[in-house]
């Protein structure tokens, strides 16, 4: 029986690698959301307020995400757009479709919207729960936006 | 309402890795493949796997009565799943869809992981296959034909290809009609691939085994000769020696995994829902990933043939060990929140097979717990630890190996040799799982 027997070289580089993965967690640095507020002027625009409001219960219309959202063509847009929400931040759709479609929003139980061909529609929820979400068209099966709740 | 969601089963999903992680796992990553490949020792530590043997444990694991019972024990848990599939209802409630795909899938990781090869020595397809040779008095492990032995384990590999395929590009995978067929496929190739060729052909062709055979290499536990040993880790991965194929497993697994990440970022989502024909990209992408593994790892390891005396060929499977760590990194980094929270509601649905609201195992009235997801700091350390880790593990595994088949450099008079000389077979091969570290943490920050 043959135990290997560990190089003390071995735990100082074990021990570098936890001091070093210690620091992003402890600099504080880390938590703070890595892209701005809604990209890509005209198909979403937050308004004012938006970028560091702090979760609040009471999801005002001032700092609500509005999203455009276009669907022509068989072709969605915005098309698989990231956006960055913050928790209880509400989110309003605008919706013009050239057929008749569901938007889904899979956020807490789900949120779904009916839209006629022809007749803008405007819907809105709220993001309560932090994680990642998609909103996508039912009926094409494509990716209209991902919100990213933190 | 469950909206079925569009992508996999999972509809809430653990946010970008932030880029601060990004940077920081890439860093330590480098400094630490630097410090291993300039200072790490020169002579070969984990020659012989070594260990503690275990004979008492051995003797009840393979006592026949404890055998027997895991496997009817995995066998009813197979069946009870399979009832779902049957003749459940065709909604997200029904716990087949979690079992596939969270707890069968991702569950392999940690159970192979804590376990070894428990999937192995419990495999519902072996002891169906055993049942079957029971009943018709033959031998399981003799079939009609023999396997070339060359085959290895390539057609797990195109197996796991095919389960990443159902996974992350099947239109309505969560659907039971697709579902069955996959499954059904699966069932009927293996049990006649095993009546054809014996029972040789699981472990030759099952995505799931080869899977978990895979991860099962960096577990713990380890058989050597009649008898498991308790080991290190590193030596265990140090003396595996995959089949053919083992290294094409490998790829498969680590391309899918990336895949699953590519697959969401902005940039491919538009290029895919742009295209006339989605399904041809995204299988382009996907087994485009699963080459560029195997090509790069191929190459890297070929390279070391320079400074040996194999041939180039001989190479990627004796240092396949060094990638497994990286594999599991990947996979627990990117499956932990699905398993955490798919596995949950999996295991409340499987009290209800049938959806006639049945409460059989007590579980159907639980909740599931999404506390982790108010946590994304913590979601993103377990990321960040997990690639990181198994990188380091990895590397010191591929420098291992290299010493082990090189044997220590040497000049002409029999010196030991300048560093210089130690360092440079291992390059391509260092910078290859750098490579493969910054490409998952990057993908995981899903631009």
């Amino acid at each position: 029986m043959q135990i290997p027997r560990w190089d003390p070289r071995v735990t100082v580089a074990g021990v570098t690698i936890g001091l070093c993965l210690a620091l992003p967690g402890c600099t504080g640095a880390p938590a703070a959301p890595t892209s701005s507020p809604p990209a890509t002027p005209g198909s979403a625009s937050a308004t004012a307020g938006s970028a560091g409001a702090a979760p609040s219960a009471s999801s005002s219309e001032a700092n609500a995400v509005v999203i455009d959202i276009t669907i022509a063509n068989g072709q969605v847009s915005p098309s698989g757009e990231k956006l960055s929400l913050t928790r209880g931040q509400k989110v309003i759709m605008n919706v013009t479709s050239d057929q008749d479609d569901e938007i889904h929003a899979h956020v807490g139980d789900g949120y779904e919207l009916e839209v006629t061909a022809g007749k803008p529609v405007t819907g809105s929820f709220v993001a309560t729960d932090g994680g990642s979400f998609e909103i996508e068209s039912h009926e094409l099966d494509k990716i209209i936006a991902i919100l990213n709740v933190r | 309402m469950i909206l079925i969601p569009l992508h996999g089963i999972a509809s809430r999903r653990e946010l970008p890795l932030p880029f601060s992680f990004v940077v920081a796992g890439a860093a330590i990553a480098l400094a630490i493949s630097f410090v291993v490949l300039v200072f790490a020792w020169r002579r070969p530590r984990f020659a012989a796997v070594g260990g503690l043997p275990l004979p008492r444990l051995t003797a009840v694991l393979d006592h026949g009565g404890v055998r027997l019972a895991a496997r009817l024990l995995v066998l009813a848990v197979f069946g009870w799943a399979a009832l779902a599939m049957m003749a459940g209802q065709d909604l997200l409630t029904n716990p087949i869809f979690g079992f596939v795909f969270a707890w069968v899938w991702v569950g392999m990781v940690p159970i192979s992981l804590l376990s070894g090869q428990f999937w192995r020595a419990t495999n519902p397809l072996r002891t169906v296959h055993l049942g079957l040779c029971a009943l018709a008095r033959v031998d399981p492990d003799h079939g009609l034909l023999r396997l070339p032995p060359r085959l290895g384990t390539w057609p797990a590999a195109v197996g796991v290809l095919c389960f990443a395929w159902l996974e992350l590009i099947q239109p309505d995978r969560t659907t039971l009609a697709v579902l069955r067929v996959w499954v059904l496929g699966w069932f009927v190739i293996m049990i006649i691939g095993a009546v054809l060729f014996g029972r040789g052909w699981i472990g030759a062709a099952d995505p799931l085994e080869a899977y978990a055979s895979t991860v099962a290499q960096l577990s713990v536990w380890r058989r050597v000769g009649e008898q498991i040993r308790l080991v290190d880790p590193l030596a265990g991965l140090s003396a595996w020696r995959p089949p053919p194929g083992g290294v094409a497993v490998i790829a498969a697994l680590l391309g899918s995994t990336a895949y699953d990440s590519f697959a969401n970022t902005t940039w491919w989502i538009q290029t895919v829902q742009r295209s006339a024909h989605p399904l041809v990209w995204e299988t382009g992408g996907l087994v485009m990933l699963a080459l560029i593994v195997l090509c790069s790892f191929a190459a890297a390891a070929a390279w070391t043939a320079r400074y040996g005396s194999r041939g180039p060929g001989a190479y990627p499977r004796l240092m396949a060990g060094s990638v497994v760590p990286i594999v599991v990194g990947y996979a627990i980094a990117h499956y932990t929140t699905l398993l955490i929270l798919e596995g949950q509601r999996t295991a409340i649905n499987f009290s209800d097979p049938l959806g006639r609201g049945w409460n059989v195992f007590g579980s159907a009235e639980m909740g599931v717990n999404a506390a982790i997801f108010n946590h994304p700091t913590a979601i993103a350390m377990i990321q960040l630890l997990a690639i990181v880790i198994g990188h380091v593990l990895g590397i010191v595994v591929a420098h291992e190996k290299a010493i082990q088949l090189l044997g220590p450099a040497r000049t002409a008079a029999g010196e030991p040799a300048a560093d210089s000389r130690a360092i440079a077979p291992q390059l391509p091969m260092l910078l290859v799982m750098i490579g493969y570290t910054c490409a998952g943490l990057v993908l995981l920050f899903s631009p």
